[in-house]
């Protein structure tokens, strides 16, 4: 009996000499790390803010001339990381120094088409509406969606360049000017 | 232990508030469009001659009503496309410069020369400023066949006989 205690003080000796420090059950931990991306766009950089379409008169009768070539200018790096919505509007051409309405037969206002091209495949493009006076009674906008995240740039030209009535001689001005807006937003509905 | 997962998860949450996108989701661009027009006058007329048949009644005296003419009658097309257009008139009163009258005769026959161009009243009277350039504000306006109506100053003087010239000249200035 006593020696039976002895064995049992042993081999408690033992077990307490293999843990003398912590002595823990093995255990495995998972860490799960997680991160969100928001939508976005950015319009990149204008090559220039402005075009200068120029004479816009023909020297020979008055009227609309002739504009050469498609004045346009270029955005470079643009892009959504989702669906995308780009938006044009554009305003007419309106002699900045000349009051009041003109005489009948002229005018004080040129309209174009304003088209923004490169973001897709799709053109966004919109028409102005003014009147001799430059004045537009309905608003009016150009867009087109694009599905996929795009990065590219994006090309916007003139065309289309008329008076309000065919054969309208335009008043003298040296500033006429008009605004052209470029706006890309996400667009959820289209988003992958 | 709690202690420690709070503290972490709010370290997290720093870094995620750093690293959120900055961009804006909405961004837009403005171009300006720029364009010039001068300033242009023109006129179809270029010279016309406008004959009268004899001026004096039986009597010899004027017959005003022979002088009443349109002197611009189908000169077609005159406009300009300025604000501050102008037409210069210079007319000279009808003379038979050969002839050098004597008492109770005359070889000049003045005039009112009047008319609208655009929706600008113009009137010139010879015996007043006849032979001198005379501006009047015309603007912006087209105007198809103007009129430009004499009417010959009364007269008691016989006229000599012989051939009567007046000379009308219209300039347009473009003005923006």
């Amino acid at each position: 009996m006593e020696q039976k205690l002895l064995t049992l003080v042993v081999a408690g000796g033992i077990l307490t000499g293999l843990c003398a420090a912590p002595c823990l059950a093995a255990d495995s931990a998972t860490i799960t790390v997680k991160g969100t991306v928001g939508s976005a766009c950015r319009l990149g950089d204008l090559s220039s803010s402005q075009i200068d379409l120029g004479q816009l008169s023909n020297n020979t009768d008055g009227t609309l001339a002739s504009i050469s070539g498609t004045p346009s200018t270029t955005i470079t790096g643009s892009w959504c990381n989702t669906g995308s919505k780009i938006i044009i509007v554009a305003s007419p051409l309106v002699a900045q120094g000349f009051a009041g309405a003109p005489s009948s037969g002229f005018t004080k206002a040129v309209n174009y088409t304003a088209s923004a091209s490169g973001w897709g495949s799709a053109i966004a493009s919109d028409t102005t509406l003014g009147n001799s006076s430059g004045a537009e009674s309905t608003s009016h906008s150009g867009s087109q969606t694009l599905n996929d995240p795009e990065a590219n740039a994006i090309t916007v030209s003139l065309s289309s360049f008329s008076t309000p009535a065919s054969g309208d001689r335009l008043v003298a001005d040296s500033d006429y000017e008009g605004t052209i807006t470029v706006t890309l937003a996400t667009n959820a509905a289209g988003s992958p | 232990m709690l202690k420690t997962s709070l503290a972490a998860s709010a370290a997290v949450a720093a870094i995620v508030a750093l690293s959120s996108p900055v961009y804006a989701n909405n961004t837009s661009a403005t171009i300006t469009v720029n364009g010039s027009v001068g300033a242009q006058c023109s006129m179809d007329l270029t010279s016309q001659t406008v004959t009268i048949p004899d001026i004096t009644g039986s009597d010899g005296r004027l017959n005003q009503a022979a002088l009443n003419v349109n002197a611009l009658s189908g000169g077609g097309e005159f406009w300009c496309n300025g604000a501050n257009s102008k037409l210069t008139l210079n007319a000279t009163p009808f003379k038979n410069a050969s002839a050098t009258p004597s008492t109770g005769f005359t070889n000049v026959v003045n005039y009112t020369l009047s008319g609208t161009m655009g929706s600008t009243p113009v009137s010139y009277d010879t015996a007043a400023v006849g032979g001198t350039n005379q501006d009047y504000s015309v603007g912006v306006f087209d105007s198809t066949n103007p009129t430009g109506q004499i009417s010959a100053d009364a007269t008691s003087d016989r006229l000599i006989a012989g051939g009567y010239t007046a000379s009308l000249t219209l300039t347009l200035t473009p003005g923006a």
